[in-house]
Formats: structure tokens, sequence, C-alpha cells
């Protein structure tokens, strides 16, 4: 055994480095993912200005014509818009919400207070268990059983009972030249398969919330004649407020940035949507689906715009999550990271 | 050893061995190893079949030369072969705008596309289009099946009132360049509201459909009737087992043709004298009686200087043996199989072999 030197010891010292730079790695990572983004979009934050985000058309401008203004380059006639597309993803979000978190908010009563403790285990491992499936298979699923279905059975029967509600009802009409016509893909498929895929997240938040609750609350309801469901109620609408409405905006971070399911189910095509079956894509998605063809104009300037509204997203998605966790407090949220 | 010697230990095998694959990953791409050449070819889906064929079959005549395939995009495919990522990349479309410096694209094959419809009891029937019908389908203008600009290309035929719904490609492709290629050829409103891109700006129908390569098109439109789209003819096998309608098409001769090798070649034909020696041209509506109006050259861009004599005399090896008509370029081989028509060859002997010549070491 070697001696220590009380005042300095370089394997000691070395050793706290490393494992100082290796701490440092993560945000080092992120540091350079933003600064990469805002090096790469810059040319398009000068092209395009505010118009980035209020132009419905996104053409790359004439192929391989290329003009050179004031140090930047870019195709002629090029114009790119975000603003069907970041519709698209704020609807798709919110509605996915809409359904998940009525969803998440039963399933957490019925699972804490009415199951048998032997079955609720082993439920709720099956539910955190969604968390974990890659999207490509949500996506894939949603292509072959969700679509069809929702094109030849959901849709139609939306449309023909809800169509005929006054101030409403042009939501659930969709005609082209005077038939009805639903398409499958777009806003109400994105939204069911951002849902299923967002539930485990508000799901185990809300449960871990009710879990940790002080027995204390709990006794005290029963103790004032109260019923399973007014103890419940109480507990996740009022005593776990924070990390029941945390959860539903973690659920939102994920379902913002989600790409690859929601590019299955949806499209790549800059639509303001005017009902809700409308096929609509989201930035992500549509990102995902193009950046390819960026790599066609020799100017630049379709990479600089992706990265721009690469970075629009990542700002959204990052304000949303940092929200979700400043509302729903830390220690609540370990290991249910955004993907 | 302490716990902490431990620690450091495995910190430092893990370092190691990392540093070990990091370097491995350096020089894999070189082909440092004396007896083989690995190289790799990244790029156009549609050009991907082909190279998972050729591959092997390539390695068998000359078994010191490995060729890796990766399917990417043609937009990856060029962007990477002009870094210098990859030896080959395929692509669908000649590069936009001016050749970069150091920089070729060289012509290899031609492959042509299908305009396909799925209209419940007429796709046996074949229709006649135009490309001022289809662009008008794809403006707007146009919108249902018995539209009289339809009507009036398909005397006889009973058309039905349904709306049309077109269907695009959702991934930056060289199939839908090919196609708005040929629209803007063909068709003036097309030419200056929209143009031509991997990416077209597609005018707004609320209608539209976008489905994922070619099989994403092929799988919305069996599940969607009084659909329209344009799908590669290397999904020859695909679209006749669904039974799609083929739609022949008005060429700039004014004749209704059908989309057959023999006609492609025609159209490739016709372009024999204008072809620059920098490989770059567009097939499209081609002048010539029974040429078929949606063709287009494939490429394979790569940098003109390789890091080594070796890994440059093997790229050329491998692309003589492709365009060579009893190697790569076979019909009864490859070619037939994949549905892509080869170079006719006085473009192989004047265009392509001038360029493969220019890669050195």
């Amino acid at each position: 055994m070697e001696q220590l030197n009380p005042f300095f010891n370089l394997k000691n010292f070395s050793f706290k480095a490393l494992i100082l730079i290796m701490a440092l790695v993560p945000a080092f990572i992120i540091a350079s993912v933003v600064t990469f983004l805002l090096y790469y979009s810059f040319p398009s934050i000068i092209y395009n200005g505010l118009n980035f985000f209020t132009s419905k058309i996104w053409n790359d401008g004439s192929s391989g014509v290329i003009l050179h203004n004031n140090g930047i380059s870019y195709q002629s006639g090029a114009v790119y818009g975000i603003y069907p597309l970041v519709l698209g993803t704020v609807l798709i979000s919110l509605i996915a919400l809409l359904i998940a978190f009525p969803v998440s908010f039963f399933v957490t009563l019925n699972v804490e207070l009415y199951m048998p403790k032997k079955i609720r285990g082993t439920l709720i491992s099956f539910i955190e268990l969604f968390a974990g499936i890659p999207s490509v298979v949500y996506g894939f699923w949603g292509l072959l059983v969700l679509i069809p279905w929702l094109q030849n059975t959901v849709e139609p029967w939306i449309g023909t009972h809800f169509s005929g509600i006054p101030l409403i009802g042009g939501v659930f009409t969709s005609e082209i030249s005077g038939r009805a016509y639903y398409p499958g893909q777009g806003l109400l498929a994105g939204a069911l398969i951002l849902s299923i895929m967002i539930i485990p997240i508000i799901t185990a938040v809300m449960t871990n919330s009710f879990e940790t609750a002080p027995k204390e609350i709990k006794d005290g309801i029963y103790s004032l004649g109260g019923t399973r469901w007014e103890m419940g109620k109480y507990l996740l609408v009022h005593h776990s407020k924070a990390a029941t409405y945390g959860g539903a905006l973690l659920g939102l971070g994920r379902a913002l940035g989600e790409t690859m399911a929601v590019l299955m189910v949806t499209s790549a095509l800059l639509l303001v949507p005017s009902n809700l079956f409308s096929n609509v894509s989201t930035v992500a998605a549509y990102i995902a689906a193009q950046l390819d063809s960026a790599f066609f104009d020799q100017s630049g300037m379709t990479t600089a715009a992706f990265a721009e509204a690469a970075l629009a997203l990542m700002g959204v998605s990052l304000l949303v999550n940092v929200i979700g966790r400043k509302i729903a407090g830390r220690g609540v949220l370990r290991g249910y990271q955004n993907d | 050893m302490n716990r902490r010697n431990i620690v450091k230990a495995i910190v430092f095998a893990v370092l190691i061995v990392v540093s070990g694959f990091a370097g491995y990953e350096l020089h894999g791409n070189s082909g440092t190893s004396s007896s083989t050449v690995a190289l790799s070819e990244t790029g156009s889906s549609l050009l991907y079949p082909a190279f998972n064929l050729w591959g092997p079959n390539f390695t068998k005549v000359q078994s010191s030369v490995t060729i890796s395939p990766a399917s990417t995009g043609s937009g990856t495919g060029i962007s990477q072969a002009e870094k210098g990522l990859a030896n080959f990349g395929a692509s669908d479309a000649y590069i936009q705008g001016a050749i970069p410096a150091g920089v070729e694209n060289i012509p290899i094959l031609i492959s042509y596309q299908y305009i396909c419809y799925n209209i419940p009891g007429l796709n046996s029937v074949t229709l006649n289009l135009s490309a001022g019908i289809i662009a008008g389908i794809y403006m707007g203008t146009i919108t249902s099946w018995n539209d009289t600009a339809i009507q009036a290309a398909n005397p006889g035929v009973h058309l039905p009132g349904n709306a049309i719904i077109p269907i695009v490609r959702s991934d930056g492709s060289g199939d839908s360049f090919m196609f708005s290629s040929y629209l803007t050829k063909g068709n003036a409103s097309w030419a200056s509201a929209v143009g031509t891109s991997t990416n077209p700006s597609w005018p707004t129908l609320p209608q539209e459909k976008t489905g994922a390569q070619n099989t994403g098109l092929i799988g919305v439109m069996k599940n969607t009737p009084y659909t329209i789209t344009y799908i590669a003819a290397t999904y020859t096998s695909t679209v006749k087992a669904d039974g799609f309608g083929i739609a022949d098409l008005l060429n700039a001769a004014g004749n209704y043709v059908a989309p057959t090798i023999a006609n492609v070649q025609q159209a490739a034909n016709q372009y024999l004298s204008l072809i620059p020696s920098n490989g770059t041209i567009a097939l499209q509506f081609a002048p010539g009686a029974t040429s078929y109006p949606i063709a287009d050259m494939e490429y394979i861009v790569v940098q003109k200087v390789q890091p080594s004599f070796q890994i440059a005399a093997a790229m050329q090896v491998f692309m003589f043996w492709v365009v060579s008509s009893s190697g790569g370029s076979s019909l009864t081989n490859f070619l037939s199989g994949l549905d892509l028509v080869p170079l006719p060859s006085s473009v192989v002997t004047g265009i392509t072999m001038p360029l493969i010549e220019l890669i050195t070491g």
C-alpha cells in the first residue's frame, strides 16, 4: 500500500480531474448543439427574418440558380416559412394532451384506489413499459392498423354525427367538391398516436405523487366520511396539483418533439388544417422527411432554414420541459426524461 | 488493489478500447490492409437494390474489391461524396447548378417513372394523360376524374365523377425531382408556379396525401381509391401485383406512349448529341415519335482525387464494370430484373468512360 501524501496526491488529483471532465461532457454537448444550430441557422435568420414564422410557403427556389446578396447565398425565389408546421405541431400536441390527460387521470385513480395490490404493481410496470417502445413501432402500427380504421370507420362516424352541431360542426366536416372525404392520415391520427405515447409519462408522474402523499391526508379524508373517489380526486386535483399538471406538461414536451411515429401517420405537407381530419405536418416530422432534399441546394440556405426550424423546436421543447419540471418538482420526475 | 484503483483501471481500459475503435474507424475507409480495397457507396434508395446486387457479383470477378452500399437518399449521397465521407454517392438527379471543383457526376443508367392511378373498375383500362392534365390535378384546377380535359383525352371511357386525390412523396426524393422536372418541361404554368425540386413546393390541396418512399406511396394508393401518383419503374412488380392502372403519356411529338424500355431508350437516343461532357442533362419530354416523356439518367458522384491510387484504380475498375453491357449493365443478368435501362453505348464511350478516367489517387 503506497503512502498517501496529505498535501497533494497526483493520482487522486488526476482522477478527480478526470471525473470532473466526464461530468462536464453532457453540459458541453448541449452547449455545442445550441452553438451549432445558431451558427448553421444564422444565414436563414438573416434571410427570412420574421417571415419564417408567418409564411405558409416552403420553397427551395430554382434548383441550381444561386444568388448572392450581402454575404449570404440562396437559390433564386427561395421562401422558407414554417407557419403551417408550427400550427400542426401545436394542434397535434394539444389534442394528444386532451386525450391523454383524462385517460391518465382515471388510470391513476383506478390503479391506486380500486385495484388489488397484487395486480397494481404489474399494471404499473406494464404502463411504464409502453414508454420504452420505440416510436417507429407505434408509427408502423399506426400506418397499418390505425389509419385504415380511422379512414373507413371512425372519421365517417364522427363526421356523420357531429358535423351538424351548430358553431363547432365545421371542425368535424371534411369535404372535397361537395363529397365527404376522410383522409385517415392527418391531425386526428397523429394526435391519437401521440396520446398513446405520452400516457405512460403522465400516468407515471401521477401515480408517483399519489403514492408519496402523506398517509395522514388519506386517513383524514376517510375519517371525515369521504369516499375513495373523493379522496383520490382531492389528492390529484388539490394536494398533488403540481405533479398532476407538471406531468401533463412533460407529456406535452415529449409530444412536441416526437418525430417518427407522427411522420408515419401524418404527411410532410405545409397544409393549414381546416378540420379535425385535415392532413398536416409537424416541425420535427418535416425536418426528418425533407433534410435529404436540403443537400441538393448548393447555396446551403435550405440546410440553414432546417437548422432554424430545429432551433425553434428545441427552444419550445426546452421551455415546456423546464416549466413542467419547475411545476412538478424534481424528485417526482427522476427517470422520466423526454427522449 | 483498493477500490479506487479498480475504478481507475476500468476507466483507463474503457478509454483505451474507445480510442482503439476511433482509430480503426478513421483508417477503415481508406482500405489500409494491403490486399483488399473496401469501397463505400451511399445515397439514392432507387439505386440501392442495384448496388446491393452489383457488390457481391463484382467481388466474384475482382476478389480484391468489396462494395458496401447504403440507402440514405440522393442529397445525402451527393453531400457525403463531395466531402469524401463515401467513395461513391448515388443520386437520381445531377448536381444542381455549378459542379463544385474536384467533384464530378457520372451518368451510369437510365430510370423512368410511371403515372399510376387507383380508380375502382378502371385500373385495367390504360388512360391517356398529359403533362397539362397532371399539372392541373396537382395544382387543383382539375379536381374530378370526369373533368372535360381527361374525358377529351380518353374518348369512350366512362370516367367517374369522384374527386381526384393526388399523392406525393413525404421525403425529399429524386423521384419528386424527376416528376416535377417533367411537369416543368411539359407545362408552362407548373414551370412558373412550382418548378423542379427534390422537395417541390406542392400547391396546397386539402385532399393531398403523402407516402414515405415508393413503398409508402404504393401503400397509401392501395388503401385509397381515386388516387393518382408517380412511382419509380423499379417498383414495376409491386405496381403490377397491386393492379394499379399505368397511364400512357402524351409526348413532345403529340403521341400517347407506354412506359416501355424501348420507348425510354428512344427518348435517351434523342439527346445523344446534346449531352454535355459533364453528363448533366434532363431527359424528360424528349422529341421523337415514340419517346416516353418521364425518364432521367442516374448518377454516381465522386471526388476526382481519392486518398490513394489503389482506391482510385479500384473505383475505376468497378465503374467500368457497372456500365459494361457484359457486367453491371447486362439486361439479362441485372437490369431487366431491376427495371432499369442501360445507357446507349455512345453515351458510355463518349461521356461516362472519359469521366471515370478522370478519377485519380
